[in-house]
């Protein structure tokens, strides 16, 4: 096993396969499996259910999430990725995972049980003013929602919580941005957007995973 | 004199001297509202005057006395500063949540596991009766054949014997395709019929639940659309609220989701109804009609809803009056 990133590993077998070090040993977020290597144990990471892992399997320069972070994780859903995210971080970092809907909301709150490092908030990502008092400034902002107006909310919370000098990740599914459109058209609509405002690092179309999506990485600059 | 900073969240409003050492903290009620400046952050204001205040992170107006800042090395000290407290502000946030998601069960909640459940329940009994058919088809086939009515069919073998079916359907025994099978080996095929029966008297019972239900709680869309669509409805937009906030063509097409993306990417023809096909108004009307008929139905529906949604008066038979007038 070798470090390819921080507290991002990799194994051969038929395919590259990610894994981060397990903050719960013993315990498992969804059906990933687990290798163990001495004393230390390692959840693999599903690229088809990861939009970041994906990213990362598709040549992201970086993870830019490294130990210590505090991250805000908008579109938490019921914890996959930002059970990974979590693992990255360490114990130093913190994640605060966030979910519109009550339902997924149920089950994030049994991961954020698990992990010492993880927040679960039942919260608007479009109304960032309704969550200050839960939440506090951040190294990192990761989004994957699929609403229609995702890159908006996505510069909502930048300028809201992001510290200057951060990075912000943006996971854009163009479906639902405007059915009717090319995602490769609607890809460089939101470029176009971001780089009004923000350093753009990294852009990854995440095929054959997940179908019609992009991975934007920003940096909130000084 | 000197520098402070303040800042505010769950935590409390926090004091910190330019060493960002904690001079002091004072608790608020966590559910305030801290994009606007707190009582606590005022008198605090008041009682550092003379010495440079500033506030770190978001406020949504400036007030006097005291500077907004988000110079970065100092937010980066303040992010070290609260690290340190992190445990402390995952659990507020832990028990804030679990506080938030109990108070977010609803009834709308209960009509959408009510009505998906009667859906499944019928998906289920369809099944199973297609089996129940075929088996006891070897036993009776012309039975079967004559019958239409699952729920009928299962009702009729469990309450006769063969003889009694026979002279229903006016057939000799000598006549019938049916095998002479042994009580024996029929005994599986009614405990099945059995089981199909108490299915269908579940599917009753929750449909009675599900109508006393929507008659406290959404009356209005009841009345226009039924029960069963009007559940339909709101398990399709997720609640009462989502379904009040979608425009009356939304409503018109919920359900025909697949129909309208196809026309939208490739120009086919376009959807005239989704799920309030199923009403009476729209089946029964001429062909060429039902496309206004749909869109008039949506209309209603839509004002019914919204009256619901806003806790208004019962009104669903004026509404029913008026719909029951333009086709006749």
């Amino acid at each position: 096993m070798k470090q390819v990133n921080p507290g991002i590993y990799e194994i051969r077998r038929k395919n590259r396969i990610l894994l981060t070090k397990n903050l719960t040993p013993g315990k498992t977020v969804y059906t990933e499996e687990i290798v163990k290597e001495g004393n230390d144990e390692y959840r693999t990471w599903d690229p088809f259910k990861s939009k970041l892992c994906a990213a990362l399997l598709k040549g992201l320069k970086s993870s830019y999430i490294k130990e210590g972070d505090f991250v805000l994780y908008l579109g938490a859903s019921t914890g996959t990725t930002p059970s990974h995210v979590s693992d990255i971080v360490g114990k130093d970092g913190f994640v605060y995972a966030l979910d519109f809907a009550p339902r997924v909301v149920r089950d994030l709150v049994f991961v954020c049980k698990d992990r010492e490092n993880m927040a679960p908030l039942l919260a608007d990502a479009n109304r960032p003013a309704t969550y200050l008092g839960n939440i506090s400034p951040v190294d990192i902002v990761y989004q994957d929602i699929a609403q229609r107006n995702q890159v908006d909310i996505f510069i909502k919370n930048i300028e809201a919580y992001l510290r200057l000098g951060g990075y912000a990740l943006l996971a854009v599914k163009a479906r639902s941005v405007d059915v009717t459109k090319k995602p490769r058209q609607i890809f460089s609509d939101v470029r176009r957007i971001l780089s009004t405002k923000y350093q753009i690092l990294d852009e990854v179309i995440l095929e054959p995973f997940e179908k019609d999506h992009c991975m934007f990485v920003v940096k909130k600059q000084f | 004199m000197g520098e402070y900073y303040i800042y505010s969240n769950c935590l409390g409003v926090i004091v910190l001297d330019n060493n960002f050492k904690l001079v002091e903290k004072i608790d608020v009620k966590p559910d305030s509202d801290f994009s606007s400046w707190l009582d606590e952050e005022k008198a605090l204001v008041e009682k550092y005057k003379g010495s440079e205040l500033l506030y770190l992170g978001y406020k949504k107006e400036k007030t006097s006395g005291i500077k907004l800042s988000s110079d970065p090395k100092k937010i980066s000290r303040l992010i070290d500063f609260l690290k340190e407290r992190k445990d402390e502000i995952r659990l507020k946030n832990l028990k804030n949540t679990i506080k938030r998601v109990k108070e977010a069960v609803s009834k709308d909640n209960f009509i959408v596991q009510a009505i998906n459940n009667i859906e499944e329940i019928q998906k289920a009994a369809n099944l199973l009766v297609k089996r129940l058919r075929e088996w006891y088809e070897l036993y009776l086939p012309e039975f079967s054949k004559s019958i239409e009515s699952h729920e009928k069919f299962v009702d009729l073998i469990l309450k006769r014997d063969k003889e009694k079916l026979l002279k229903e359907i006016e057939l000799e025994a000598e006549q019938s395709m049916g095998a002479d099978i042994d009580s024996k080996d029929m005994k599986p095929v009614m405990n099945l019929a059995d089981d199909i029966k108490a299915l269908y008297q579940l599917k009753d019972t929750h449909e009675q639940y599900l109508n006393e239900l929507m008659k406290e709680f959404c009356p209005n869309i009841q009345a226009v659309a039924g029960t069963l669509i009007a559940a339909k409805l709101i398990a399709h937009a997720g609640s009462l609220m989502g379904l009040a906030k979608l425009p009356a063509s939304t409503v018109q097409l919920l359900g025909a989701e697949k129909a309208l993306f196809r026309h939208l990417k490739t120009g086919s023809r376009p959807p005239k109804y989704g799920i309030i096909f199923q009403h009476p108004l729209i089946t029964k009307v001429k062909r060429e009609e039902q496309g206004r008929a749909a869109r008039v139905l949506a209309d209603k529906i839509s004002i019914a809803v919204k009256i619901d949604a806003f806790h208004g008066k019962f009104m669903g038979d004026k509404l029913n009056e008026e719909l029951g007038g333009m086709f006749k």
